[in-house]
């Protein structure tokens, strides 16, 4: 089995003293109004938190502006959820009212960016990890990423299935700011996708209308999931 | 039938979704060979001399059309560009591919072969055999290229594509102790993998007919939404996602009957 591993260190990066979790939450399709909710009233994760919803063209530098964060002295820890085009992190393409904006995106993180960090990337989007991944590997010290390599699926359903993706995102960013080793980051992630696909397995299908398609997602996450310690 | 096609007869399995492969290299009598025999696995196959040319191809066909790329390392006179830089200065083009390189002459520098790595890349030398036998053989009895391509490419190409996708190229390889096995007829095998796509095609539909709101749109896949009937008419049209939720519900099969292999496996690996 390969291991979609990459270190250079082994150990948690160093620390500038303060940390800040910034949860970016595009809104601005079906997906993303979708995907926004499920950042909302996020656990605490023993940091400062802000939840930036994002509803028209931003862009990293600019958010980090309007947040008054200076990221020269303060750690970010950057959640994101929403859509991804190799090679960035996507946000809205254009001001809400504006024709087909909900068709439309902008870059809001590419590799112009990453000398304002972030030093922890926590990407829930299709194939973030293809270049941008690429590029934090090897143009950074220091950082964690944790993405996919790959489009992915989501059952946009309320109820259970939208708890199984905040338990997904929460244990993973926790998991994210705990691991010592790359390793054991990547251990703890994937034990939490196999929590959520035993949450959903066969014999809960009449439970679970689209468990099926449930199951085939997360598994697709899991097959997904890159790590990567520069 | 030769002794090489005796010795390493091969017997098409289940090949589904057709995925699509391009192959480069400077060699037309490997490209030639390589087009036979992955076409025979089931794989669209096209090909390109050079890198150059290979670029003008995934630009006017658009990215994620190659589930994989293989590319020779050295292009000789034919171009000045190596398939490594290549592969990493072009990966905005190769969409999801997974990419195999392939060198007869020496290995790049680790710094290049741990950027290959990060590219997800796959990078191994020609052996001799590959090399030589295909030169010899394939120029003296041209009418065993096929059953050369079959026992060489396949050993040295085809296991490390399915190693790399996580999914068979269409090919199991027996031994000379294994021949006296049955076999079906090519065309008997190519029936029973159309046959058993369409199965798995219409299991799909069925399950998706028969959701309780089948037009609200309930999944998203890459950057749109689907409902159930979007959906079925995806995979009806075998369309790129469509095939992709095929070959989905294929990986929870394959899953459902390796469940507890795998999960030993990875305790394995990740002990400490």
């Amino acid at each position: 089995m390969t291991h979609k591993t990459t270190t250079h260190s082994q150990t948690s990066p160093a620390s500038k003293g303060n940390l800040i979790i910034l949860l970016g939450a595009p809104s601005h399709d079906n997906l993303t109004e979708y995907t926004s909710k499920l950042l909302e009233d996020f656990p605490d994760l023993g940091a400062p938190t802000l939840l930036c919803r994002i509803e028209t063209p931003v862009t990293y530098d600019t958010l980090l502006a309007q947040k008054s964060i200076d990221p020269s002295q303060t750690e970010v820890v950057l959640i994101y959820c929403g859509h991804g085009e190799p090679p960035s992190l996507q946000g809205p393409g254009a001001l809400p009212g504006t024709p087909n904006c909900r068709d439309l995106q902008s870059v809001f993180y590419d590799e112009r960016f990453l000398h304002l960090g972030p030093t922890f990337v926590l990407a829930f989007c299709c194939s973030a990890a293809i270049d941008l991944g690429y590029s934090i590997d090897r143009k950074t010290t220091g950082r964690t990423f944790v993405g996919f390599d790959e489009q992915i699926g989501w059952v946009m359903k309320t109820g259970d299935y939208a708890d199984c993706y905040k338990r997904i995102l929460h244990g993973s960013a926790l998991a994210m700011l705990r691991a010592t080793t790359i390793h054991s980051l990547e251990k703890s992630i994937r034990e939490i996708y196999r929590a959520a696909l035993s949450s959903f397995s066969s014999e809960k299908d009449g439970q679970y209308e689209w468990g099926l398609m449930m199951r085939a997602y997360l598994r697709k996450q899991l097959e997904a999931l890159t790590f990567i310690r520069s | 039938m030769s002794s090489v096609a005796e010795a390493f007869e091969t017997e098409i399995a289940v090949s589904i979704p057709r995925p699509r492969i391009l192959i480069i290299d400077d060699d037309e009598k490997f490209l030639e060979g390589a087009r036979d025999y992955f076409s025979m696995c089931g794989y669209d196959v096209d090909t390109a001399f050079t890198p150059e040319e290979a670029k003008q191809i995934l630009e006017d066909k658009g990215k994620d059309k190659y589930q994989v790329i293989i590319t020779d390392d050295n292009f000789g006179k034919l171009s000045k560009t190596k398939g490594h830089q290549f592969v990493l200065e072009n990966q905005a083009l190769f969409g999801k591919a997974k990419t195999v390189i392939i060198s007869g002459a020496e290995q790049p520098t680790l710094a290049v072969l741990k950027q290959l790595e990060n590219a997800h890349t796959l990078f191994f030398e020609k052996n001799t055999t590959l090399q030589a036998k295909l030169v010899e053989i394939t120029e003296r009895e041209s009418q065993k290229r096929t059953a050369v391509i079959e026992s060489i490419v396949v050993n040295e190409t085809a296991r490390r594509i399915a190693e790399i996708t996580g999914r068979p190229v269409g090919v199991t390889i027996r031994g000379a102790g294994a021949a006296a096995a049955p076999a079906l007829a090519p065309e008997s095998k190519r029936s029973l993998s159309e046959s058993v796509g369409n199965r798995l095609k219409g299991t799909l539909i069925k399950w998706l007919r028969t959701r309780s709101e089948p037009d609200r749109p309930v999944l998203a896949f890459g950057k749109r939404t689907y409902s159930a009937n979007d959906l079925i008419a995806e995979v009806s049209n075998e369309t790129d996602v469509g095939l992709a939720h095929v070959q989905m519900l294929l990986g929870e099969f394959e899953h459902s009957l390796r469940i507890e292999e795998d999960d030993s496996q990875n305790d394995d690996a990740f002990a400490d």
